[in-house]
């Protein structure tokens, strides 16, 4: 496959039913490592933005005024601690580049379950439920 | 046209269309929002919800069978105002189809719609008003979740979805 052609994938939106099945596994307090076992990585970089949306959404209306995104920032890994983690390389403050997408869809992966699984315990705890990882 | 020179007597009708896995569902969603219910011989459901003597709405909770799933998209599908898909949340082979079809209907037809979770079984151990005023896929998209034995939910996700539409007048 050339370069274009993976170019052309990174940004394949998710369906609507794939968004519900992420939403679902959110208000259940499920991880949703499962779920991503057989997506290609650029599936699950468009889910992560839909997930990302709605965990705010969920924020707002649990915590109203009390709410802050950096709060929820804070609580994600950083680039930094990934990167070193990992032994990652790159010399670009970027992660999940295109080219990480691409060349290195299993780190790219890994990165974004360990996301996924943080911003689910949090919501999980605004909802007050037991987060099963 | 003055809207004064309408008929008196005109009839305008919005249809929508209830679909999903389990018509005991549909026919329930139908009932909480409908005055008249007719149970059909090809076991569908039609509603009918009088908004005043010129406006009423029509529903059709279109089965389980899928050979009459087809006709039934086809011939109410092109001039239907929303669609509405309700399903058992807790269920896994309801959610399955209820997943298909909401990527099925999204990818054929431009029309607005929303998905209705039933969380009956078993209330959901979140506070309502996580869900209650539901959450987009996309601008004509919906989700949200409701208490198939309560009226008030039935009524509120027609009203996420009515939302909806009139948010997009042009």
């Amino acid at each position: 496959m050339s370069m274009i052609e993976n170019y052309s994938q990174i940004n394949a939106a998710a369906t609507p039913g794939v968004q519900l099945q992420f939403l679902r596994y959110l208000l259940m307090g499920l991880s949703p490592a499962p779920l991503m076992e057989n997506m290609q990585v650029n599936e699950i970089v468009t889910v992560y933005g839909y997930i990302w949306e709605k965990a705010l959404e969920i924020g707002i209306r649990v915590k109203g005024d009390r709410f802050s995104q950096s709060d929820v920032i804070k609580r994600l890994k950083t680039v930094e601690q990934f990167k070193l983690d990992v032994g990652c390389k790159e010399t670009g403050r970027q992660c999940l580049s295109d080219e990480c997408l691409i060349n290195d869809a299993d780190c790219a992966k890994a990165r974004l379950k360990d996301q996924f699984n943080r911003l689910y315990n949090i919501v999980s705890e605004y909802f007050g439920i037991e987060f099963k990882e | 046209m003055s809207f004064l020179s309408i008929p008196k007597d005109t009839n305008r009708i919005g249809e929508f269309i209830v679909s999903g896995p389990s018509l005991a569902l549909q026919k329930r969603f139908i009932t909480h929002i409908c005055n008249e219910v007719v149970i059909t011989n090809n076991n569908t459901v039609f509603g009918r919800s009088k908004i005043t003597d010129e406006l009423q709405l029509f529903f059709y909770g279109i089965g389980e069978k899928e050979q009459y799933l087809d006709f039934a998209w086809d011939l109410i599908a092109p001039k239907m105002l929303g669609y509405i898909i309700v399903f058992n949340w807790y269920d896994g082979n309801e959610f399955s189809i209820a997943q298909r079809l909401l990527d099925d209907l999204s990818s054929q037809i431009d029309c607005h719609g929303i998905v209705v979770g039933d969380v009956s079984e078993m209330s959901l151990p979140i506070d309502p008003k996580v869900y209650e005023q539901g959450f987009t896929f996309s601008p004509k998209l919906w989700f949200t979740l409701w208490d198939s034995t309560l009226k008030s939910d039935a009524k509120n996700s027609m009203k996420i979805l009515v939302d909806s539409l009139i948010n997009h007048f042009e």
